[in-house]
C-alpha cells in the first residue's frame, strides 16, 4: 500500500489500525486469488476441467482442446473483469460514505449508474457506430459524470451543497433516470429485451479489449482519487469542521463525488448497472480498518473484488433451470444463467436492511 | 470597545459585523480577541453569540464588516489560510464510527500538509503534541466514538490544537458534559492558553464559567454588544437584570476571588 | 442551543404583541375559502382549455354542449372526440390528481415525514412486480383485476419501506429506503423477465404495456376502474382528519390522548395506498404530486390542520396533475411524453425547494 508509505516508521509500527489494515490487505488479495483460481476450474452446466488442464488450455498456443481453452480463456476474461469492477464500485461507495456522512450511500444513491446506463442503453440501441466498445466508457462517463454534476448542480441551487440535498437529489434522478431507461428499452421491442440483464449488471460481456478499456480508465482516475481521499476524510467529519480545518466544502464536495462518479461511470459503461457493491464491501472491512479512506478505499476495493468474484462463480453455477427442474417444472423456465448483478442485489438488500435497522 | 485596551498585535479583531442566516442577527459589532488572553462571549438565548464567533472563523458570510487576526483581513485568505491562523471548535460535533483519536487528530493538518494530504514528518510531530497536550497519549489508537464525553471532547481539542494556530475559536465547549468534565475541558483551554499563549475565543453559556476562565467579556444582546471588558468591571447586578433577567448578587469567589454569580429570583417582567 | 435555533428565537422575543386568537382564526378560515375557491377556478377554466384544445380545436360552445347534454351521444366526430377522448381523459387526471394529493397529506402527517411521497417508497416498483407475475405466470397468482393486484403489490412494498424506517422521522432515512426497496423490486421483476421461456413471450408484452401505462388509453372503463376506490378512499381519507391531526403531534401526545399510533398508522398507510394504486395501474407512476401538493396547500392556508390540508391539498393535486397532463398532450403535439415525465421535470425541481427548507429548519 503505497499510501502508507509517507509514515514515519516509528508510527506505524505503533498504530494498531494500520497494522491491522495491512493484514486485512494481505488476506484479502489471498481470498481473491483462491477464489478466482477456484472459479477458473470450476462450473457445473458447462466444460469441467482439472486445474492443469486449465493451465495447459490458457497456455498452450496450439491446443489440441479447442472448446477448453476457448472456456477457459472465457472465465479467466471474467474474473479478471469481475476484480477490476468490483474495485472500482467498491471504492466509490467508501468515498461516497464519507461525503454523505451516511453509511446507507452507494453509487446507485447518487444517480451515476442510473446515468451511465441510461446513456450506454441508448448508445447501444440508437448509437451510430454499436459495434465499436472503446466509446462505451466516454458514453458511460457522459451520462454518469454528467448526472453527478446535474446532482450537485441542482444541489448547490441552495447556495450550501449538503448531504441531506445531494442524496434527495440523487435519488430523484436515479429513479427518473431507471424510468427512462425502462421506457427506452421497452421502445426498442426485441433489441430492448436483450437488454435487461445488462441493466442488471452482466459479465457476460467480458472481453480482453473491455478489461483492457476498464484498466486504462481506472488508472486515469487514480490521481483523482488520491486528491479526493483527504478531503473525503476532512468532511466525514461534519461541514464546520471541515470548513475549520481549511477545506472549501463545496469544491470538496465536487472533488470527491467527480471522484466516485468516474470510477464508476467507468465500470457501469462495461459490464451494466450492477449495485450494492459500494454499498456492502465498505462495511465488511470498516470495522477492522476505520473510517479513514487512507486504509478504507482500498481495502473495500479488495473486498468488492471478492465479492463480485463470489456472485459472478454463484451466478454461473446456480441456473433457474437446475433449481426448476429439481422442482419438476423445468420447461417454465428459460436455460439461461441470470447475470452477475442478481445475486448481488439479492445479497446487499438483506445486507441494506440490516444496516438501515442498526443506524440511528 | 473600551478604550483602554492594549494595541492587538497577533490577536482577532472585527468591526461593523453584521451576519445572520435569512435576516442579520447581528448589527454592528465589533470585537477584540488581545493577544494571549481568553476572551469570552455571553449573552441570552438568541442572541447572537455563536453566530458572531462563525463570522469570525468565516463559516458564515458577513454581511458587513471585516475580521483580522495578525493584522491580515481574513476575507482575503483562502479557507486553508484563514485554517492555519484560527481553529475553529464547533458545538457537538458528531463523531463518525470507527475513527481512532490519531485519524481524527491528523485531519487537523489539512491545511498544512500537500495537495494528497500526504503527512509529512512535522505534521506527525504535531498531531502527536496535540494528542499529548490533552492529555490522550494513552487513547491514540482508541476510537473516538468508545471514548467518554470528557474525553472526546478533549480529541476534538486536538483537532483544533493540531493545526497550531495562534488563535483557537470555541463554541461552548462544555455542552453536553457533566460538571466535572466541564471543568476538565475548561481547565485545560485556560492552561493551553497560558502555556502556549493561544488566543482564545469562546462562547459560554454559563456565566459562572465565564466568569472564572476569562480575562475579558464581551456581552451580547440581540445581536449588539451591550457590555465588554474585564468580568468584574462588565457583570453588574443591573447587567444580570436587565440582559438576562434574574436578580442576582455578584459576591467574589472565596478562593479565587474572580466574581461569582448567586442568582435569587426572575427579574419581573418590565424591568427586563 | 445551536445559532440556527437563536436565530430562530430571536422573532417572538422581540416582544411585539401577537395578534388576537380570534382574528388569526377568521383569516385562516377566509384564506381556505379563498385558496379553494382560486384553485376550483384553475381547474374548471384548464379542463376547458383541455377539452377544446388539440387536434381538431373546438369551440367552447361545443364543448361546453358536449359536456352538458345527456342522453346517447350524437355520432359527430367532435361529440366523440370530446365525449370520448378527452372527457375521461380529464376526470382520470381529475380524480387521481385529488386522490394523491389527499395520499400525500395522509403519509406526510401519519409518518410524520415530510418527504413521504408514494414514489419514494417504492409503490411502483412494488405493483410493477406484482403484475409481472401475474401477466407472465397467471396460474401462480389468484385472477384479480389489475387495481387489485397494484394495491397488494404497492402496499407490500410501501410496507416494507414503513417498517424498515418505522419509528424514524429522519427523512433522508425513509429516502434511503424508498430507494433500495424500488430497486429490489424492479430486480425482481426483471427476475422474472429473464427467466420467462419464450413460450410465455406474450406475458412479457403485457407486462411492458403496463409498465409504459399513459393517459394515451384512458378510458370510460379505465374511470370505470378506478372510480369504486375513489369513491370509497375519498371519504375514508377526510374522515381519517381527526386522527392525523393527533398523529402529528408525536406517538406519546396521541397515545396518551388515547389513540393506538402503530395501529393508526397501519391503517392510514393502508388507506393511503387505497388512494394511490389503482392510478399506478392505469396511467403510471405519477411522481411528487403527493409529495407537493400537501407543502403548497399548507402554506397557502397558513393552516397544518389535516382536514383543511386535505381539502387544500385535494384541488392542488388536481390542478398539478392536470397541467401536466395538458402538457404532455399539446407541448410536443403529436408526439406525447408521459405525464409522469412532466410531473417530475415541473415537481421535482419544487420539491428541492422544500428540501431546502429542511436543511435550513433542522
Amino acid at each position: 500500500m503505497s499510501l502508507t508509505a509517507d509514515r514515519a516508521p516509528r508510527e506505524a509500527a505503533a498504530d494498531p489500525r494500520w497494522k491491522t489494515s495491512r493484514l486485512m490487505t494481505a488476506s484479502l488479495a489471498i481470498a481473491i486469488l483462491t477464489t478466482g483460481l477456484i472459479s477458473l476450474w470450476w462450473g457445473t452446466g458447462s466444460v469441467r476441467m482439472s486445474p492443469t488442464r486449465v493451465w495447459t488450455a490458457l497456455t498452450d498456443e496450439d491446443a489440441v482442446f479447442r472448446i477448453e481453452a476457448v472456456a477457459a480463456e472465457a472465465r479467466l476474461v471474467r474474473v479478471v473483469m469481475g476484480i477490476l469492477v468490483g474495485a472500482s464500485l467498491a471504492s466509490a461507495g467508501a468515498m461516497l460514505q464519507s461525503l454523505y456522512r451516511n453509511p446507507l450511500a452507494s453509487p446507485q444513491i447518487t444517480g451515476v449508474t442510473q446515468g451511465s446506463v441510461v446513456a450506454v442503453v441508448m448508445w447501444l440501441l440508437y448509437g451510430p457506430n454499436s459495434e465499436s466498445t472503446w466509446v462505451l466508457p466516454l458514453v458511460g462517463a457522459l451520462g454518469g459524470v454528467g448526472t453527478g454534476l446535474l446532482t450537485y448542480g441542482i444541489s448547490k441551487l441552495g447556495g450550501r451543497v449538503d448531504p441531506l440535498r445531494l442524496i434527495l437529489v440523487g435519488v430523484l434522478l436515479g429513479g427518473l433516470l431507471s424510468s427512462m431507461t425502462a421506457l427506452v428499452l421497452i421502445s426498442a421491442d426485441g433489441a430492448g429485451l436483450d437488454l435487461i440483464s445488462w441493466t442488471v449488471g452482466s459479465l457476460q460481456s467480458a472481453s480482453w479489449s473491455r478489461i483492457r478499456l476498464l484498466a486504462i480508465a481506472l488508472l486515469l482516475c487514480i490521481p483523482l482519487i488520491l486528491l479526493a481521499i483527504p478531503y473525503g476524510n476532512a468532511l466525514n467529519l461534519g461541514e464546520e469542521i471541515a470548513h475549520g480545518a481549511g477545506v472549501s466544502v463545496n469544491r470538496g464536495r465536487g472533488i470527491v463525488l467527480l471522484a466516485a462518479a468516474s470510477i464508476t461511470a467507468a465500470s457501469v459503461s462495461l459490464v451494466g448497472g450492477i449495485g450494492f457493491i459500494g454499498l456492502v464491501a465498505p462495511h465488511i472491512v470498516r470495522r477492522w480498518t476505520g473510517a479513514d479512506l487512507r486504509r478504507l478505499v482500498p481495502n473495500s476495493a479488495l473486498s468488492g473484488a471478492l465479492l463480485v468474484l463470489l456472485a459472478d462463480f454463484a451466478s454461473r453455477n446456480l441456473r433457474p433451470r437446475d433449481v426448476a427442474s429439481a422442482l419438476g417444472v423445468a420447461e417454465e423456465v428459460a436455460p439461461t444463467a441470470l447475470p452477475t448483478g442478481i445475486f448481488l442485489a439479492l445479497i446487499g438488500a438483506p445486507f441494506f436492511i440490516h444496516l438501515l435497522r442498526r443506524t440511528p | 470597545m473600551s478604550a483602554d485596551a492594549p494595541p492587538l498585535l497577533n490577536g482577532l479583531e472585527a468591526s461593523g459585523i453584521a451576519a445572520g442566516y435569512t435576516t442579520d442577527v447581528l448589527h454592528d459589532v465589533d470585537l477584540a480577541a488581545t493577544e494571549g488572553r481568553v476572551t469570552a462571549l455571553v449573552g441570552p438565548n438568541g442572541s447572537g453569540k455563536s453566530t458572531l464567533l462563525k463570522a469570525c472563523a468565516n463559516l458564515l458570510e458577513r454581511s458587513t464588516g471585516s475580521v483580522t487576526i495578525q493584522g491580515q483581513d481574513i476575507a482575503e485568505l483562502s479557507t486553508r489560510q484563514v485554517a492555519t491562523k484560527l481553529a475553529l471548535l464547533p458545538q457537538g460535533p458528531s463523531t463518525p464510527p470507527y475513527l481512532t483519536v490519531r485519524d481524527l487528530v491528523e485531519q487537523g493538518r489539512f491545511a498544512h500538509v500537500g495537495p494528497l494530504g500526504m503527512l509529512r514528518r512535522q505534521d506527525h510531530a504535531a498531531v502527536t503534541e496535540a494528542i499529548s497536550l490533552v492529555g490522550l497519549e494513552s487513547f491514540a489508537n482508541r476510537d473516538v466514538d468508545a471514548l467518554s464525553g470528557g474525553e472526546r471532547q478533549r480529541a476534538w481539542l486536538a483537532l483544533a490544537l493540531a493545526q497550531e494556530t495562534p488563535v483557537l475559536a470555541l463554541d461552548e465547549p462544555t455542552t453536553f458534559l457533566d460538571i466535572g468534565h466541564q471543568w476538565e475541558v475548561l481547565e485545560l483551554v485556560r492552561s493551553l492558553n497560558e502555556e502556549r499563549n493561544l488566543t482564545v475565543l469562546m462562547v459560554l453559556h454559563d456565566l459562572n464559567h465565564a466568569a472564572s476562565f476569562s480575562d475579558q467579556l464581551v456581552v451580547l444582546e440581540q445581536g449588539r454588544v451591550v457590555a465588554a471588558g474585564d468580568p468584574w468591571d462588565t457583570l453588574t447586578t443591573e447587567l444580570l437584570r436587565e440582559v438576562f433577567g434574574v436578580e442576582a448578587s455578584i459576591i467574589a469567589d472565596p478562593k479565587t476571588d474572580r466574581p461569582l454569580i448567586v442568582p435569587h429570583a426572575a427579574a419581573p417582567r418590565g424591568t427586563r | 442551543m445551536t445559532a440556527v435555533d437563536e436565530a430562530a428565537t430571536i422573532g417572538p422575543a422581540d416582544g411585539k404583541p401577537s395578534v388576537d386568537g380570534s382574528t388569526v382564526a377568521a383569516g385562516r378560515a377566509t384564506r381556505l375559502l379563498a385558496a379553494v375557491g382560486l384553485l376550483t377556478i384553475a381547474v374548471a377554466a384548464l379542463v376547458l382549455y383541455n377539452l377544446t384544445q388539440g387536434e381538431p380545436d373546438h369551440s367552447l360552445s361545443t364543448a361546453l354542449d358536449n359536456l352538458l347534454r345527456t342522453g346517447p351521444i350524437a355520432g359527430d366526430i367532435d361529440s366523440i372526440l370530446i365525449r370520448e377522448v378527452r372527457l375521461p381523459r380529464v376526470l382520470m387526471a381529475l380524480l387521481a390528481g385529488s386522490a394523491l394529493g389527499l395520499a400525500g397529506v395522509l403519509l406526510q402527517d401519519a409518518l410524520r415525514n415530510p418527504l413521504a411521497d408514494p414514489t419514494l417508497l417504492g409503490v411502483a416498483q412494488g405493483a410493477g412486480f406484482v403484475i409481472a407475475l401475474a401477466s407472465i405466470y397467471p396460474e401462480l397468482v389468484p385472477p384479480l383485476p389489475t387495481s387489485v393486484l397494484c394495491f397488494i403489490g404497492g402496499t407490500l412494498a410501501g410496507s416494507v419501506v414503513l417498517v424498515l424506517s418505522r419509528r424514524s422521522r429522519n427523512p433522508v432515512r425513509v429516502v434511503l429506503a424508498g430507494a433500495m426497496v424500488s430497486i429490489l423490486f424492479a430486480t425482481l421483476s426483471s427476475v422474472v423477465i429473464l427467466i420467462t421461456p419464450r413460450t410465455r413471450g406474450l406475458g412479457i408484452i403485457e407486462y411492458f404495456r403496463f409498465v409504459i401505462g399513459s393517459f394515451i388509453d384512458v378510458t370510460w372503463d379505465s374511470i370505470g376502474a378506478v372510480l369504486p376506490w375513489f369513491l370509497l378512499a375519498v371519504p375514508l381519507g377526510l374522515a381519517s382528519a381527526r386522527i392525523v391531526n393527533l398523529l402529528s403531534l408525536g406517538d406519546e401526545a396521541a397515545s396518551s390522548l388515547g389513540l393506538n399510533p402503530g395501529r393508526a398508522r397501519i391503517g392510514l398507510m393502508i388507506l393511503s395506498m387505497a388512494l394511490v394504486t389503482p392510478y399506478v395501474a392505469q396511467i403510471g407512476p405519477i411522481g411528487f404530486v403527493a409529495l407537493f401538493a400537501p407543502h403548497v396547500s399548507r402554506s397557502l392556508i397558513a393552516s397544518s390542520d389535516a382536514l383543511r390540508v386535505m381539502i387544500t391539498s385535494a384541488f392542488a393535486g388536481a390542478l398539478m396533475l392536470l397541467t401536466a397532463d395538458t402538457a404532455a398532450r399539446l407541448l410536443f403535439f403529436p408526439f406525447e411524453v408521459p405525464a409522469g415525465v412532466f410531473t417530475f421535470l415541473i415537481v421535482g425541481p419544487l420539491a428541492l425547494v422544500i428540501v431546502g427548507r429542511l436543511g435550513r429548519s433542522r
